[in-house]
């Protein structure tokens, strides 16, 4: 391993002498723990109910598939990652990673991608779990009134910062009950959406559905999709359902199995979670087809929250309860997702990339207490003031961050793909692992980075705003990926030294 | 003997390091500076580095004089972790800081320790580090006052320092009105004291008897006569089990108002002081 040479000499050699054998687990978090962090942050309660009606919208039937070729981009960068975490942990990942393969200036652009996708994307999981709170409320009290409280900007925006300020206690303090609320609220999750769709399958038995439709084959076969732009619509789509896994690669550096077990993870979450996606969209089609009918999935009425418009339908009474794993599911991704951006931030301080400040630690509870304060304001500021100036801005950034976060994942691909260039001639296994995987994936992620820019310039992306003549996506896409070039040399001007290499050198793996 | 002590890089921490340090110059006995890394970012190198460097810099500010001794430890929570180096480490007197009403972390040692804790008083890092001149067994007349006294004497003989008895006396308790009724219940009190540390003191020792009162207990302990070189020794609560330590109520709003040290002895255990764990 090179990785000693790319710390700075911080430390002395007695804490290796302290650490009792048995402290070194315990610090840790096991397969288990990091798995449920990676489904906790990807939230797939929530992230299926609003992407599954515009998915079908785009390919019909062939929802599973769509799912299956985007998994597929995923998984080939996680094992890149898996790679580059076996060779350098480290909590700054992507950051690190692509300033060890290709210098300090790509990589503190894949440590701003990284940082403003999940920064930008904590307004909105606080400011879904305050719909679904109020939602919820309506659903269980039979006032329907109460779900339009979320509609008044001013108790809209009081609860999200509610939210935002628990999931922020809560990170700072990285209290005991993080894991076994994490553990708790994923598991309530994923139970109910297994009984869920094994209801819709009841009623689709008993001839109970909405519009029963006969599972079939072809629904699993991605060619039989109509054009190669719903394939890449579809594409996009994917990039969000499934981002989120990569948290469990900052998970441990220091400790026993830091070498195998955050890829493990990282790989496995993909994995059930391409399985939960696959048992829902089936079962969904199969329940309520893919029409614009009442409750198809077609109808785009519906297709802002699928699973609570079919609720009373397959659940009956019990409907709430997935509006409750909805709530829980973004509430628990608000408070894991704070975790990424953290972690990145302590990293490039660490490292000098950007203000020494973002290095502090909290004395009392050990966590990266400035940047997730930091993380925070800046999340709260932009929910705030955008959903006061605009709604479209709002939603339209948080559509643009899949820019980001084709970009962050790209490059990290691409530096596996660098990094291990002398090795990955050794073995079949390195081949496949460090330039085959990572490398078909990063080059889907750039094509997608670049179509996602391209279709966006279209004002009739997104919400259909347009600025100068541009789409709005676009064009909040190109203000966040430029407020980071400027911030970039900002940090240049005040920090030369990591931008000369000296606090984290370029290398490859030999 | 080993003392450890729960060290934070906060106020509470360099208090816990002040009174650990005075109590190992009086006891000459070794320092052990632990810090309890708690929660998930305690992977991180990041983190590890700086809880090291953190123990380095109270290493470096132990007086020259004192064996000391730093480690890391992992844990899910910082009490459980205090125990588990103290256990490792075969210290005999754990030392925390008693910042913010206690604290969660003393809270919880308190409760559970199986050696004796000493908490040290907010600002204790700040205050004159005199030695320490005194020791004060706080009494009640109830079973397992014998140990506090003997652990008590212990205590003062291998520091060298004056040894008392104090006994306190909450008025309204007994809903006492007048000064004079108050006086009397005093002096009686205090003469019951007397007989009482006569019949239990080890030959020899004829220590001062000191019998605070006030409308409530903390009235009495802010009346008492402190000294900057005291150390309070106080017994465990009858609710400890055998051989563990249990803060009691009285101890408990006693070490609320102290502005000196307090050590909490377990229950039922013959106090040595020496490097294996006091046994029952």
């Amino acid at each position: 391993m090179s990785d000693a040479t790319a710390h700075k000499p911080t430390g002395t050699d007695e804490q290796a002498g302290g650490i009792s054998k048995k402290g070194l687990s315990a610090g840790s978090v096991g397969l288990i723990g990091a798995i449920v962090i990676g489904i906790s942050c990807i939230a797939p309660a929530y992230t299926f109910t609003a992407a599954i009606g515009p998915t079908a919208s785009a390919v019909g039937l062939q929802v599973p598939a769509i799912i299956l070729v985007g998994f597929i981009p995923m998984l080939l960068v996680a094992f890149g990652y898996r790679e580059l975490n076996r060779s350098m942990p480290d909590s700054g990942t992507s950051f690190t990673w692509a300033t060890r393969a290709f210098g300090p200036w790509i990589g503190w652009l894949g440590g701003w991608g990284l940082i403003a996708a999940t920064i930008l994307v904590l307004s909105n999981l606080a400011g879904v779990a305050v719909d679904f709170l109020y939602l919820l409320i309506a659903q269980i009290t039979g006032n329907a009134g109460i779900a339009d409280l979320a509609g008044n900007p001013f108790i809209n925006v009081v609860t999200c910062l509610a939210f935002m300020a628990a999931a922020t206690a809560i990170s700072y303090r990285d209290m005991q009950t993080t894991q076994r609320l994490q553990y708790l609220l994923v598991g309530f999750q994923i139970l109910v959406l297994v009984v869920f769709a094994v209801a819709a399958f009841v009623h689709v038995a008993n001839g109970t559905g909405f519009d029963p439709t006969p599972i079939a084959l072809e629904w699993f076969n991605p060619f039989a999709v109509d054009s190669f732009s719903a394939v890449a619509a579809g594409l996009s789509l994917s990039i969000f359902i499934f981002w989120g896994w990569d948290v469990t690669l900052t998970m441990n550096e220091e400790t026993e199995g830091s070498a195998t077990t955050p890829g493990r993870a990282a790989t496995l979450t993909v994995l059930i979670i391409v399985g939960l996606y696959l048992l829902l969209s089936v079962a969904l089609i199969s329940f309520a087809g893919v029409g614009t009918g009442e409750y198809g999935l077609g109808n785009e009425s519906i297709q802002e929250n699928v699973f609570f418009h079919l609720s009373h339908l397959v659940l009956g009474p019990f409907a709430w309860l997935v509006s409750l794993a909805v709530l829980s599911s973004s509430a628990a991704s608000l408070q894991s997702t704070f975790v990424s951006p953290a972690r990145t931030l302590l990293a490039m301080g660490h490292y000098g990339a950007i203000s020494p400040k973002f290095a502090r630690v909290s004395p009392r509870f050990f966590t990266p207490g400035y940047a997730t304060i930091v993380s925070a304001v800046v999340a709260s500021a932009f929910y705030a003031v955008m959903r006061f100036v605009s709604e479209n801005v709002l939603w339209d950034t948080i559509t643009a961050l899949g820019m980001m976060i084709c970009l962050y994942y790209g490059i990290t691909a691409f530096a596996s793909v660098w990094y291990f260039r002398r090795t990955f001639t050794r073995s079949l296994r390195n081949f496949v692992f460090q330039l085959l995987c990572p490398g078909i994936g990063g080059v889907i992620l750039m094509v997608l980075f670049f179509t996602t820019i391209i279709d966006s310039m279209d004002p009739a992306y997104g919400s259909g705003s347009s600025l100068f003549g541009l789409g709005l996506v676009f064009v909040l896409g190109m203000v966040v990926l430029g407020v980071g070039v400027v911030l970039m040399i900002v940090q240049y001007a005040r920090r030369p030294a990591f931008f000369r290499g000296e606090t984290l050198a370029v290398a490859a793996e030999d | 003997m080993k003392i450890l002590v729960g060290y934070t890089h906060t106020s509470g921490g360099a208090d816990a390091l002040r009174l650990g340090t005075r109590l190992a110059q009086a006891l000459d006995a070794a320092l052990e500076i632990t810090m309890v890394v708690t929660g998930d970012a305690g992977g991180l190198r990041h983190v590890r580095t700086t809880a090291a460097g953190w123990l380095d810099e109270a290493k470096a500010s132990v007086p020259s004089g004192v064996a000391v001794e730093t480690s890391l430890e992992f844990a899910d929570s910082a009490a459980s972790g205090i125990l588990a180096a103290s256990r490792r480490l075969g210290t005999t007197l754990i030392v925390v800081g008693g910042r913010e009403r206690l604290g969660t972390v003393a809270n919880a040692l308190l409760h559970a320790s199986r050696v004796p804790v000493a908490v040290a008083p907010p600002g204790h890092a700040d205050a004159d580090p005199v030695p320490l001149r005194r020791v004060t067994a706080a009494v009640g007349l109830r079973e397992g006052a014998e140990d506090v006294m003997r652990a008590g004497v212990l205590a003062a003989s291998r520091i060298g320092a004056e040894f008392r008895v104090m006994s306190l006396v909450s008025l309204d308790a007994r809903q006492i009105g007048s000064a004079a009724e108050a006086e009397a219940l005093a002096a009686a009190h205090a003469d019951r004291v007397r007989a009482f540390v006569a019949q239990v003191a080890p030959d020899g020792v004829q220590p001062a008897v000191d019998v605070p009162t006030g409308r409530r207990i903390e009235d009495a302990v802010r009346h008492a006569d402190w000294d900057p070189g005291d150390l309070v020794v106080v017994g465990s609560s009858r609710l400890a089990s055998r051989g563990r330590i249990f803060l009691g109520s009285t101890a408990g709003k006693m070490l609320r108002e102290l502005t000196v040290p307090l050590v909490i002895v377990p229950r039922d255990t013959e106090p040595t002081f020496d490097d294996e764990e006091s046994t029952p």
